[in-house]
């Protein structure tokens, strides 16, 4: 369990800390106030490759075919990155929790464009950017992309297998989700999971793996005895499902999610809620969650009951210089969202 | 004027205990016209009967809104006086630091804080309720009616049970029941809300003056 958060010059944030992290943490703001980029930089720690810096920039809707000099494709894939766009202060992401999570990731570049460095292998060439990551256990390990006919993106090797990040706009992939649902079934968890499901969604009596144009792909078996492939039920529902298989495979790691309620009906909001509580607790997972919505925040505060120990709503305020935040306690949020007051 | 949209704008918030008072001073900040002031009660959204035991759990959820606490930089928090005005002080002083929130000393006194909180009783001096304080105008508008209501009210009234609170909202509604025969079920609520009906309460009496003087003050406060 991630415990706190400290970033310092990431995107819109100069300097933030986060203390007092729950198990479900409701992530709200304006846009652009910096919801994605307090996901990002929770997520990027976590992580074990370079790579990410460019899966985070696909996220966001940036494509690019990255020609040219090192140091502008350096700049269009990282500059973003840094606080004001000035890759001379290095970025510090640091959680601390209780087990491998507590990890940090310094992301830093030359002094100067002139020491990018040409490589031994002729045009490849180091952009002069490190990302340094550091473990539980004090280890620091390096990984500095390079640039020449492709772009490389070396990884410290490390397997991270309990953290997922969904993007909002992230297409998730038939194959991930068979495969989690594979993993949950081979530990005799899938029963549970199919009987929870199915509470929420009552026309969907099982669910399985089949091999579907030579795939494997998670199969939902609906009231009328029809088996269809998930995503072909529903798009909306695929995605709860990828959380919620996420969640299961997740024991003691953490899940992110930005904008929870993108594709699902709001007459479900209260079940996904329980569900995603209940699985967290279960699974001991940690989720740090985005919305939008206010009629998904009221879904919380019906389903959470009187159980609000362990959620806590975070407000990110953009301010004229940078972003901040502000918690509250989910008796706040409950009695907020009860007086019908704005929490967004 | 007075309004009540979440999206808090004015510098200045009066909180009270239920609808018949967010009435009273939305129609009474219009028609005298005093600055800008939201008005909130207890109960506002949620299927209970509000009251003076739910400003604390009022003011932390409004704490939770952006533009509250951006905004809103001063709250009135009135509370009807009851049957001991002390008491019900101290009630809401007690609430306000439940929640981390300045207490001030004094009733009509501000304490400074983030927002800045004052607390006031209805009626000002004694005991009673906000039916308590329309009486005045009220029976100065219908004298007749009153001297008849109060032959009433002293005929039905008159047990140890009947506190001064409690013969005031009697007195009242049946002025009020007197008085509109269109519907003698009128509350506060519709009769504040309705301009004919309204007229059974003038707000320009002379009766609400050091209120309106006090609001203005209040606003007028840094």
């Amino acid at each position: 369990m991630i415990r706190s958060i400290d970033v310092r010059n990431f995107r819109c944030f100069r300097r933030l800390n986060v203390a007092d992290c729950s198990r479900l943490n409701v992530i709200v703001g304006d846009n652009g106030a910096g919801k994605t980029a307090l996901m990002e930089a929770i997520f990027l720690p976590l992580a074990t490759s370079s790579e990410v810096g460019l899966r985070m920039r696909q996220q966001r809707g940036i494509d690019g075919a990255f020609q040219g000099e090192a140091n502008k494709i350096e700049r269009a894939l990282w500059g973003s990155f840094f606080h004001n766009n000035d890759m001379n202060e290095p970025i510090s992401l640091t959680l601390e929790g209780d087990g491998p999570e507590s990890r940090s990731l310094e992301i830093s570049r030359a002094r100067s464009e002139s020491s990018l460095k040409i490589g031994e292998y002729g045009e490849r060439r180091d952009t002069g950017i490190c990302f340094t990551w550091k473990d539980s256990a004090g280890d620091f390990r390096e990984a500095s992309p390079s640039v020449g006919e492709k772009l490389t993106f070396p990884s410290t090797g490390e397997i991270m297998p309990n953290f997922f990040y969904y993007a909002a706009n992230q297409t998730i992939g038939s194959v991930e989700v068979a495969s989690r649902f594979s993993d949950l079934s081979q530990a005799n968890d899938h029963r549970k999971f199919i009987e929870l499901f199915s509470k929420e969604y009552p026309w969907i009596k099982d669910m399985n793996v089949e091999v579907y144009g030579g795939s494997p792909v998670l199969f939902a078996t609906l009231a009328n005895g029809q088996k269809q492939p998930v995503p072909n039920v529903s798009s909306g529902i695929n995605r709860i499902v990828a959380f919620m298989l996420a969640i299961a495979n997740s024991t003691n790691g953490v899940v992110i999610v930005d904008e929870i309620e993108n594709g699902i009906h709001y007459s479900h909001m209260a079940g996904i809620w329980r569900l995603l509580l209940s699985f967290a607790r279960d699974f001991d997972c940690q989720l740090f969650i985005s919305t939008h919505s206010q009629e998904c925040l009221s879904a919380l505060s019906k389903a959470s009951g009187k159980s609000l120990d362990d959620i806590s709503l975070w407000q990110i305020e953009r301010g004229e210089k940078e972003s901040s935040i502000r918690q509250f306690d989910g008796e706040d949020l409950k009695l907020a969202l009860d007086y019908h007051e704005e929490v967004r | 004027m007075a309004e009540d949209s979440k999206d808090y704008k004015f510098s200045q918030m009066i909180l009270c205990e239920g609808p018949e008072d967010v009435c009273f001073f939305s129609t009474l900040i219009s028609e005298r016209g005093l600055p800008n002031f939201h008005v909130a009660h207890t109960a506002e959204g949620r299927n209970d009967a509000g009251g003076n035991s739910r400003f604390g759990s009022k003011l932390r959820a409004l704490r939770v809104s952006q533009s509250f606490r951006r905004n809103v930089k001063k709250v009135l928090v009135v509370t009807d006086s009851d049957e001991d005005q002390a008491a019900s002080f101290a009630r809401v002083c007690a609430q306000l630091i439940a929640v981390g929130l300045p207490a001030p000393a004094q009733i009509g006194e501000i304490a400074q804080g983030a927002p800045a909180i004052c607390v006031l009783t209805m009626p000002r001096v004694g005991t009673g309720n906000l039916e308590c304080c329309l009486m005045e105008a009220a029976s100065a508008t219908h004298p007749q009616t009153t001297a008849f209501v109060e032959q009433f009210v002293n005929a039905v009234a008159n047990g140890p049970e009947w506190t001064d609170a409690k013969k005031g909202k009697l007195t009242l509604r049946a002025l009020m029941a007197a008085r509109w025969y269109r519907d003698p079920g009128i509350g506060l609520v519709r009769m504040f809300k309705d301009n004919a009906a309204r007229r059974i309460i003038p707000l320009e009496h002379q009766s609400f003056n050091p209120l309106v003087a006090f609001l203005r003050e209040f606003a007028e406060q840094p």
